[in-house]
């Protein structure tokens, strides 16, 4: 079965994970744009980052076979610095328009101050200028609270419903956010409340429509193979293949081509590849014999 | 501007559908960063088609820039190229130096090998010629082999240094020295020595002498002639 993973970070994994999703089926990544653990303090890291996800990391992903995509925008937890936001937001209509930007996110909050409020506002009507969807992060911390505050922000912009994809849902939420008309996201990670086996129980009771799993894989403890885990899991749970499908390829598929920007025909299958190849004069291998995609790849 | 002139009336008549969609794309008070998103997206929009021209165009295409038809030019860079002649048209402080070589640091791979050939091209073209002469360092051959082939702008301003700098590093990652052009006439005792002594130390290793040297070697020929 194909898989896509919509949510993972993949500039903190090394080229083994993309050995192993490749191998599990996942066929597909999207990757948000979000912070690195601690604050970027300049503007100038942020086009560094913004330049990494459209140029080196899509190259790398393809030369495992995998498709890649991103997301951008300024992460909420960056957004209460004023000579920070103000300059990401000045860019942002710039590094919006490169081929392999299929959304505006991670956006969201974090701490829930009018700073983050005003740059979360200012990004979804960029969103709507550039015709983009949106990837909304909810808080952790005061979740009932800051989700609703969230979604209000994203009612008052005035964006269609379908093109908002709300992440890191639980069986308490899903259902409004699907009230909503919004595609309902799921960040599944090892050792929590929310790991596979729960997630399908979300997929059996809620069914197929708008609604989305991810790893969410990062550089903290995370998994990078939890889509295909939860594929298994949803198998367990006698949950249809074609339902299956439906949440793991068919939905982030659909989802993300409302951009414009992503070749639907073109991700049905592997992208070619041959590890010989250089981006930029620069390889993925140190000395190995490069494999490739077969005679396709040239 | 005789030049962009030209390059507008060739545009007009011989891909007036890139022509009439870019003119749309210039709008008053369009912040900077706009446009240089703009110009990103035009790849998107355009494709990767070559644009063909006419006997009749490419004569007077020819006539005007002493120079042949640009063949390799794909609709992208034709509306890229066009994109920046009437946005400096429309707002002469757009496109300085200064902007052109943010345009460069800012660009992904696609509009770094636009730059690269449509360069000759742009209004006060001269004015780039240190961000371009940097480029001769990238690390992608494909940007640089845009820069470095069929492209008139190094010989019409590159210093006699970068000019011999750009040859070698053909030489050096095994592009052919052919498509260089001017070649021939910036060619001088400087450069043949430093081509001769790099392909002696490829020689002393045990090394293939690499495929551009064969045309230099011919000039070599002649100048001794
Ligand atoms: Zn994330």
């Amino acid at each position: 079965m194909k898989m896509f993973d919509p949510h993972i970070h993949m500039t903190s994994r090394t080229t083994d994970d993309y050995e192993r999703l490749a191998a599990a089926g996942i066929q597909a990544v999207c990757e948000p744009a979000f912070w690195m653990g601690q604050p970027r303090t300049h503007v100038g890291t942020f086009e560094d980052y913004f330049l990494s996800l459209v140029g080196w990391e899509k190259f790398r992903a393809e030369q495992f076979g995998i498709h890649h995509v991103c997301t951008l925008a300024m992460n909420p937890k960056e957004a209460n610095q004023p000579d920070l936001a103000k300059g990401v937001l000045e860019l942002l209509p710039l590094y919006l328009q490169k081929d392999s930007v299929v959304a505006v996110g991670e956006i969201g909050l974090d701490d829930q101050t009018p700073a983050e409020q005003e740059v979360m506002a200012a990004q979804i009507e960029l969103a709507i200028k550039f015709n983009l969807p949106i990837l909304i992060h909810t808080p952790h911390r005061d979740k009932k609270e800051g989700t609703q505050r969230c979604l209000d922000i994203v009612k008052e912009s005035g964006i269609a419903p379908e093109m908002v994809l709300v992440d890191h849902n639980t069986e308490e939420t899903v259902q409004g956010v699907l009230d909503l008309g919004y595609y309902a996201g799921h960040s599944v990670y090892p050792h929590t409340k929310m790991e596979e086996t729960r997630m399908a129980k979300i997929a059996k009771e809620f069914g197929s429509e708008r609604i989305i799993v991810n790893s969410a894989a990062d550089w903290g403890v995370s998994d990078p193979l939890m889509v295909p885990k939860t594929v298994q899991a949803m198998r367990d749970l006698k949950i249809s293949e074609e339902e299956i499908e439906t949440i793991v390829w068919k939905n982030p598929l659909g989802f993300f081509a409302q951009s414009g920007r992503l070749d639907v025909e073109k991700f049905e299958t592997r992208p070619s590849f041959d590890q010989a190849k250089l981006f930029q004069d620069n390889s993925v291998l140190r000395g190995q014999a490069p494999k490739a995609s077969g005679p396709a790849a040239n | 501007m005789q030049n962009q002139i030209h390059i507008q009336r060739f545009a007009e008549e011989n891909v007036s559908e890139i022509y009439k969609a870019v003119r749309q794309l210039i709008v008053p008070g369009q912040s900077h960063y706009e446009r240089l998103g703009i110009f990103a997206s035009l790849h998107r929009a355009w494709g990767d088609d070559p644009v063909r021209a006419t006997g009749k165009a490419a004569a007077s295409w020819a006539a005007q820039f002493s120079q042949p038809f640009p063949f390799f030019f794909n609709k992208t860079d034709w509306a890229r190229l066009l994109f920046l002649i009437m946005a400096s048209e429309h707002d002469a402080d757009f496109l300085t130096a200064e902007t052109f070589d943010s345009m460069i640091r800012r660009g992904d791979h696609s509009e770094q090998i636009t730059l690269a050939k449509i360069l000759f091209y742009l209004p006060e073209a001269g004015e780039y010629r240190q961000t371009a002469e940097r480029m001769i360092a990238t690390n992608s051959s494909d940007v640089f082999k845009s820069l470095a082939h069929h492209n008139p702008y190094p010989m019409a301003y590159f210093s006699d240094l970068m000019f011999q700098q750009m040859v070698l590093k053909a030489l050096f990652i095994d592009l052919p020295s052919r498509p260089i052009l001017g070649l021939d006439q910036r060619a001088n005792a400087e450069l043949f020595r430093m081509a001769n002594d790099y392909v002696r130390e490829r020689e002393i290793a045990s090394r293939s002498v690499p495929r551009g040297f064969a045309y230099i070697e011919s000039l070599q020929a002649e100048a001794r002639a």
